[in-house]
């Protein structure tokens, strides 16, 4: 009897455990879908078309600051330059976007807009901060000695505290030991239009598993819309061979088709994420990631800054962030977010400007790949990134290039912060002067009409378009230098 | 009278001695090269079934192998038709295998593939190369390979190839149809080695690399140690220098570097009221040898040694005793003592980080070194699916390599290195000397390779550091243009005296998105070494068209070849803070019979040019 009582609870006992722990788990994987619906709810449904026209009519110009390595005093002498000339960026109707180092200056303007007090703080962290540790790093004997050494070139992210501060906003950060302690010491949002780049490394990633410097060959890049996918044989050999996939991507989920994901995620302020949502999934150029607070805007900017071989990749600690399609979520693909260095789109502007067709765009400059670098990033994460510049940087109107002087110097890391920031000055006024900076070459991309949910700016823009020759659909017009945006430089006036 | 007659008739017999001397190696050689091509012809005959039967199961069962290879891994479904593995199934089932096909498959096996896939590769295509030449060797194959022996042996007595201007090419023609008909390889090879040297060789100073290597750092000490009770505490700084040396060597480069270093280390010790004050110095020897090799560096844990001396400076005793000599005598007995023990693990802590320090800065310097070679050669041939056998030694001028830039069926260079007039090798640090073949050879690789302008300005600009003013005053943001070379012999060079001629054969243009012309033409490009006052630049002289072009297809192709090849090509200027040390400059470029050298030179100079490679090792 004993025995048959004891049994018994031991039964209704296990019985209940059981009962209890499917229903926690079934609340808690509820909870989890209910809020992750909740998050896609409101962030694919923007509000509606007539907000975002109020927000976005006015804007006459994206500032994209492409990052070159630790020049980012060149940077604060082309804004020095470029603010005094252009009354859009003085009047609140500037967008800013960032790559790799430019991700520091977007971040800061799309958390303190530009103003004549934040483009002068601007300058002078940009020029006076310490770059050192970033610069040895870069030194390209160095580099190849320890990568021939199989060591790693690698620097800890907390060498970025004084700029993540910066962009933060946060004045005493000396003391700080982690950037989670600067982040928790800062109040800033992003509050101003701001995007900024950040490649998808699981995505992209396609390096031999036996050799560092060989390329994996086993998936595709459709330049049109930055979709990775697997080649189409390759998918086959994984659906038939589904434990050699689960060895091999530890960190990919095999799809129903050979689609992959992204290259590319971009972090954006909540105007931003509305207005590029807009863009219908097959035709954006990247995964949309919002940044609510500060600990999503140095997410943004230790992503972009962490280029292959200068810092180690970045974790996405709340993917259910991203936005990849309405019907997609991110965790269907991967299993984790992992992003690695903005390097890969030199001029984040196609989307941008399909959206707002009235807009022109300045870019900072850009330094392209010596053919060692770009051959080494292409066999290990997939993108050729010069065919990818190419067509990027048919969207700019304007961008201040380094001359070959400047090149030289920043071949042998010889000028101090002020030196490159004459160098940005004074090469920033030569080009607008001229109004005329384009790149050596580029290549018309796959999409180059405005988006269907396009916003007509407020005033009428006589040269938005190229004349239409084919009876085609329109084309945007690019590469026009910035015209009506411009005023001369005070010296002239 | 007698002395003098003497010295007469041995300055005579010293003459004809070096005369003979110099005669006889081109002769042993002559016959040696006859006697192999004697050998090779006595061997030739058709193959009989038996051995094309016993190479076909041999291919197969290679091809097997490769199959299940690629089998484990999702590449391989990428490599298996690239490989074209499927259509030497498809041959091998056949009675007779089709030669071309055979050949053809045998280039795409030509494939550098990291990791384990490649042994088997190399076997496979060593097999289907072997399947293909004992299929050739019918009747009339034979009589080939007889007729490309008869051209080597005429080409190779008297350097008939030296005669004409298409004797090298027919000589290296023939050679090619020999290794592509004669099953001996072994032999074919030693014809090589007879008939031509390396066509890539460098030479690394000495003296540079000893100023290269001149590294000095500091090691912190900071020491802590309880002897019978008494608290014993160190710090200071130990100075430590590495001097290279490089031991004449073959077959590697070793590097050796001796290692000294002293500095004066502070030591306290302390017990209840007495405080002593001790000055270390240290006397610091190692060694630590590197093997160096193209493809890796290898060596053992540097050895250490760290002798100290220690010498007190200082006893106070607190109280009454204290000021009494016998007492400080007995102090300094006995802590003497205590810091005599001490000693031990003091050098064993210095030895310990000086060997870290050592290992690291040897290898980091090695690497440099090897950066040198690997970085500025291998690895830019290798990524063309080349394999090149690098020779690596020590000499007494310095680092010397000499590599073979060959593919199996081709030949080095044909005639000996030019000298450097010897008031100008004197003033260089770094000298290469390239041979056209060693270029050609690679080119040969380049069959349908689409080269778009902006990757050959990449090319030029970035990785030779040669630009054109021209490039610079054309309209931006244009479409790059785009030439896909032709199957055969797509690009060659020819160093004459008076500089370069470059032939292209290129079977399509793109221009602005478009494809302007689809048929296979070939130019010639002229230019002329010349120098400014700004330096060295190459101007072009003229440029061949193929006769049927029409003017206007003329004046689209100059406008294509002028984004590729510019009118004036120079060395990139380069700018520098004054602040900046020393770099390395061109020093000395010359063409010679088919050879280019070129050096470069330690200097301060602002506005010369720049060898390509100063970054990896500015001393």
């Amino acid at each position: 009897m004993t025995t048959w009582l004891y049994r018994s609870t031991q039964r209704v006992c296990a019985l209940l455990t059981m009962t209890m722990i499917v229903l926690v788990n079934g609340y808690t994987a509820t909870a989890q879908q209910t809020r992750a619906q909740q998050t896609r709810a409101q962030q694919t449904h923007p509000p509606g078309n007539s907000s975002l026209e109020a927000r976005f009519a006015p804007m006459e110009l994206l500032l994209c600051f492409q990052g070159k390595g630790s020049c980012l005093p060149y940077d604060a002498g082309v804004l020095h330059e470029a603010y005094a000339r252009i009354p859009a960026m003085q009047h609140g109707h500037t967008i800013v976007a960032g790559n790799s180092s430019g991700s520091i200056p977007a971040a800061y303007f799309g958390c303190f807009g530009i103003s004549d007090a934040t483009v002068r703080q601007a300058e002078q962290e940009l020029k006076y901060g310490n770059r050192d540790a970033v610069r040895n790093m870069e030194n390209v004997g160095n580099k190849i000695s320890k990568l021939s050494r199989g060591q790693r070139t690698e620097i800890p992210h907390t060498d970025l505290r004084e700029y993540v501060a910066f962009a933060l906003g946060v004045k005493q950060w000396q003391d700080a030991q982690t950037i989670d302690e600067i982040v928790r010491r800062s109040s800033a949002k992003p509050s101003f239009p701001c995007l900024i780049v950040a490649c998808n490394k699981e995505v992209l990633e396609d390096r031999h598993p036996e050799s560092t410097s060989s390329a994996g060959r086993l998936k595709e890049i459709d330049l049109k819309n930055m979709q990775v996918s697997w080649k189409p044989e390759v998918y086959e050999y994984y659906r038939t061979h589904p434990d050699r996939f689960a060895h091999d991507h530890p960190e990919l989920i095999l799809g129903p088709d050979p689609r992959i994901g992204r290259a590319v995620t971009f972090f954006v302020d909540q105007s931003m994420y509305d207005l590029l949502s807009q863009i219908p999934a097959d035709e954006r150029t990247a995964d949309l990631r919002l940044m609510t607070d500060a600990a999503d805007v140095a997410l943004a900017i230790l992503s972009s800054a962490s280029e292959p071989t200068y810092f180690e990749p970045m974790v996405d600690p709340h993917p259910e962030r991203v936005l990849v399609g309405e019907r997609h979520n991110v965790l269907e693909m991967v299993r984790h977010r992992i992003y690695y260095g903005g390097y890969i789109i030199s001029m984040p502007a196609q989307d941008v400007r399909r959206m707002l067709p009235g807009i022109r765009v300045l870019g900072t400059g850009w330094r392209h790949n010596p053919l060692m670098a770009r051959s080494f990033l292409k066999n290990w994460l997939l993108a050729d990134c010069e065919e990818i510049a190419f067509r990027s940087e048919w969207w700019c109107d304007l961008e201040v290039n380094p001359d070959a002087e400047f090149e030289s110097h920043i071949e042998f890391r010889d000028l101090s912060g002020e030196q490159e920031f004459e160098f940005g000055v004074r090469r920033a006024r030569e080009l607008l002067d001229r109004d005329e900076g384009l790149p050596a070459f580029v290549k018309l991309p796959y999409f180059h009409q405005p988006a269907a949910a396009a916003i007509a700016p407020l005033t009428a823009m006589q040269d938005m378009f190229t004349p239409d020759v084919d009876g085609g659909d329109q084309t945007l017009k690019t590469l026009r230098g910035l015209g009506p945006l411009l005023q001369p430089a005070a010296d002239a006036r | 009278m007698i002395p003098h007659y003497r010295t007469r008739i041995t300055n005579g017999l010293s003459f004809v001695l070096v005369a003979l001397s110099m005669c006889l190696p081109a002769r042993s050689q002559e016959r040696s090269v006859g006697k192999l091509l004697d050998a090779l012809w006595a061997e030739l005959q058709p193959a009989s079934t038996s051995q094309v039967n016993t190479a076909k199961l041999q291919t197969e069962e290679a091809l097997r192998s490769l199959n299940v290879a690629l089998a484990t891994q999702a590449l391989g479904v990428i490599l298996s038709p690239e490989l074209q593995l499927e259509r030497l199934g498809s041959e091998l089932g056949k009675v007779q295998p089709d030669v071309p096909a055979l050949r053809s498959i045998e280039r795409a096996l030509r494939r550098l593939l990291p990791g384990k896939l490649q042994p088997a590769t190399d076997q496979l295509r060593q097999r289907v190369a072997s399947l293909a030449r004992l299929l050739s060797l019918t009747p009339a194959g034979v009589e080939r390979a007889r007729q490309a022996i008869t051209t080597i042996r005429a080409h190779s007595q008297n350097e008939l190839w030296r005669q004409t201007r298409d004797g090298e090419r027919q000589l290296r023609q023939a050679f090619a149809d020999l290794q592509a008909y004669h099953p001996s390889i072994r032999d074919i090879e030693a014809i090589r080695s007879r008939l031509s040297i390396a066509n890539y060789s460098s030479l690394i100073k000495r003296e540079f690399l000893e100023t290269v290597a001149q590294r000095e750092f500091e090691i912190p000490v900071h020491f802590h140690d309880c002897q019978d009770g008494t608290a014993i505490a160190a710090t200071g700084q130990v100075r430590v220098a590495l001097c290279l040396e490089l031991p004449v060597s073959s077959g590697e480069s070793q590097l050796l570097f001796h290692v000294t270093g002293s500095g004066p280390i502070h030591v306290s010790a302390d017990r209840q009221r007495i405080h002593v004050g001790a000055q270390v110095q240290p006397d610091v020897h190692g060694l630590q040898r590197l093997h160096l090799w193209p493809e890796k560096i290898a060596g053992d844990s540097p050895a250490v040694d760290a002798r100290l001396s220690t010498r007190l400076t200082q006893i106070d005793i607190d109280g009454l005793l204290g000021r009494l000599k016998v007492t400080e005598k007995l102090a300094s007995r006995i802590f003497r003592r205590r810091l005599d023990a001490a000693e031990g693990p003091l050098a064993d802590q210095i030895e310990r980080t000086a060997r870290e320090r050592v290992e690291e800065a040897s290898y980091d310097i090695a690497y440099r070194i090897n950066g040198l070679i690997k970085q500025g050669v291998w690895d830019r041939i290798r990524s063309l699916d080349f394999k090149p056998e690098v020779h690596l030694q020590n000499d007494a001028a310095g680092i010397r390599t000499a590599t073979q830039v060959v593919g199996e069926n081709q030949l080095g260079a044909l005639s000996p290195q030019p000298t450097i007039p010897l008031s100008e090798y004197h003033e260089l640090d770094l000298i290469s000397w390239i041979h056209e073949s060693a270029v050609n050879n690679i080119f040969d690789s380049l069959s349908e390779f689409r080269l778009d302008e902006a990757t050959m300005r990449g090319l030029l600009e970035t990785e030779l550091k040669l630009t054109c003013d021209d490039w610079h005053n054309r309209p931006p943001a244009r479409i790059p243009a785009v030439i896909t070379m032709a199957d055969e012999s797509p690009l060659q060079l020819r160093f004459v005296t008076t500089g370069v001629e470059v032939r292209l054969r290129a079977k399509a243009c793109e221009v602005d998105g478009r494809v302007v012309d689809a048929v296979v033409r070939e130019f010639t490009l002229s230019y002329r070494l010349e120098s400014d006052a700004q330096g060295t630049l190459f101007t072009r002289q003229a440029i061949a068209f193929p006769h049927e072009l029409s003017a206007a297809q003329i004046a689209i192709w100059t406008e294509t070849l002028d984004l590729y090849f510019g009118q004036t090509m120079r060395p990139a200027p380069k700018f520098r803070n004054s602040s900046f040390p020393d770099f390395l400059r061109l020093g000395y470029v010359s063409f010679s019979e088919g050879w280019l050298v070129v050096g470069a030179s330690r200097g301060v100079s602002t506005s010369s040019p720049l060898a390509p490679l100063p970054e990896e090792i500015a001393p």
